[in-house]
């Protein structure tokens, strides 16, 4: 069982019920604890877009990024 | 709410020799006159005499005013005949009466006859100068002159005048509207404005004496699709390539200039050909235009047309492709003449670059004044050839119109340095490799995630 909040005596040592962190707002890759205190990890994926006012080189991004090419 | 009386000012007599007319002013009256005019009828009894009253000032009445009804009358009497004369009045077009109206004929008392007709204010205003009061004249007998006398003649017209209302329209960006700027405009009125956008972005608005009325217009009608924009370009520069340049340095050049005639001839003056390239860009032409039409005007002339040995040619080339007829100076002759030489091959956008106009020399030569290059392209666009927006003139209402959004079809912005910049391509990286996207549309979608590299 998940723990989300620990006091010891008239402490609280940790406390996560306050948390809003979820699986679609973490990026994806990154782990946490939500409010129950269950492990989540990470659901969101970017698209990097890159800009520039020449053709892009084969050296800059990754399969599926975006390059923008400006008007100058 | 208004009345107003309009009175003739004229009349006309249908025979001069045996009617006429004493204070005729007297006719020029309303039928609360108590002077008259008297016509007298000399001539045998005969119904084809008449005088017609006209000459209704219509333009009195303001041209915005709405008539709720309208009378006309006259008022006259006929004395001096037996009961079997006949002065009969009526309504008319011209010397032509019309048809569809009652009243009585005049009797022997002074009363105002009132026209009891089928037609409404605009046929009878419609009319204008030719409306008239026309009375036909039938004396009883041979032997006896008779008379009518009209005391005055009227059209009482009861209208309002609506509120006018300036209408102000102004449009930004491309395009235009009809009508623009101020115009006067009255309760009830349906104003019309058309749009006629002439690039995929343009801003219009409507004001109503100060009031934006935009968003009260009405969208009744967006014609087709202006599917092409056409330009015509001129090559950016050129230079010379091969083993014949030297030669042609300097003339052949960006226009075509006879008064740069040489006085060389130019040949290989031998019988190995020499070929030479003209280098022309052709950068600005928008990789997804449609290329209709390549072609060179070339000035120049031949050496010689006497000899029967190789002269020089012309050729538009596409890399090593013949894209045009080669012309022969030969043919030119020796006097200076402008050649158009048509590319039978249309290259793509991406083919320009290896387009070049090549020159081969021969054993005879001749003269380049110069030459010009042309590109014909169409670029597709989209947006509504134009609008048609109604709006019913009332007191207190407002109008504006965007045109854009759906209709940049093929735009997108992006924001560099606090500034939105126009993109003119997007490549979206596939297998390691970046592939340009030919709808820029599609580019983004929505539930996809996206930052800045």
């Amino acid at each position: 069982m998940a723990i989300s909040k620990v006091v010891f005596g008239s402490d609280t040592l940790i406390d996560l019920t306050s948390d809003t962190v979820s699986a679609d707002s973490l990026l994806s890759g990154y782990t946490a604890h939500s409010a129950d205190g269950s492990e989540i990890s990470g659901g969101v994926e970017f698209v990097t877009y890159y800009t520039g006012s020449s053709t892009p080189s084969s050296s800059t991004g990754s399969d599926g990024d975006i390059y923008l090419k400006v008007v100058s | 709410m208004a009345t107003i009386r309009l009175i003739p000012s004229t009349y006309y007599l249908s025979n001069s020799s045996y009617l006429s007319v004493s204070n005729a002013s007297n006719m020029y009256d309303d039928t609360d006159s108590t002077s008259y005019a008297t016509v007298t009828n000399s001539r045998n009894s005969t119904s084809s005499y008449y005088i017609y009253l006209r000459g209704f000032n219509f333009d009195d009445i303001p041209s915005s005013a709405v008539v709720s009804s309208f009378t006309v009358m006259l008022k006259a009497y006929e004395s001096g005949v037996s009961t079997s004369s006949s002065y009969v009045p009526y309504l008319a077009n011209g010397t032509s009466t019309l048809s569809g109206c009652s009243t009585t004929a005049i009797t022997t008392s002074a009363s105002v006859h009132t026209f009891s007709c089928s037609y409404d204010w605009e046929t009878i205003s419609g009319y204008g100068d030719s409306f008239g009061i026309r009375i036909n004249c039938r004396r009883a007998s041979r032997n006896t002159t008779s008379y009518m006398h009209i005391y005055g003649a009227e059209i009482e017209v009861t209208y309002t005048v609506p509120n006018p209302r300036t209408i102000t329209s102004s449009i930004s960006g491309d395009g235009t509207i009809s009508p623009s700027g101020a115009n006067t405009y009255y309760d009830g009125d349906e104003y019309t404005l058309t749009i006629t956008p002439t690039d995929t972005s343009s801003t219009v608005t409507a004001t109503q004496d100060g009031t934006d009325i935009t968003s009260s217009l009405v969208a009744h009608y967006a014609g087709g699709t202006v599917s092409t924009v056409l330009g015509t370009y001129t090559l950016e520069s050129g230079s010379f390539n091969g083993s014949g340049a030297s030669y042609f340095s300097g003339i052949v050049g960006n226009g075509v200039d006879a008064s740069q005639t040489s006085s060389n001839y130019y040949s290989s003056s031998s019988s190995t050909q020499a070929v030479f390239t003209y280098d022309m860009s052709f950068s600005n032409i928008p990789s997804n235009a449609t290329i209709s039409r390549v072609y060179c005007e070339v000035n120049g002339h031949a050496e010689s047309t006497s000899n029967s040995n190789e002269y020089m040619c012309v050729q538009l080339m596409s890399g090593s492709t013949e894209i045009s007829e080669q012309i022969n100076f030969k043919d030119i002759g020796t006097s200076n003449t402008t050649i158009t030489l048509e590319a039978t091959t249309l290259p793509t956008v991406s083919q320009l670059a290896s387009m070049v106009l090549e020159c081969t020399l021969g054993y005879y030569g001749g003269a380049i004044n110069g030459a010009t290059c042309y590109v014909v392209y169409e670029v597709a666009s989209s947006y509504p050839e134009y609008y048609t927006y109604t709006y019913t003139v009332s007191s207190d209402s407002t109008i504006a119109v965007t045109i854009g959004g759906s209709m940049e079809t093929d735009t997108l912005y992006v924001k560099v340095n606090g500034s939105w910049v126009e993109v003119s391509k997007a490549y979206v990286k596939v297998s390691g490799s970046w592939v340009e996207q030919s709808d820029l549309t599609a580019v983004f979608s929505a539930g996809t995630n996206y930052r800045g590299g």
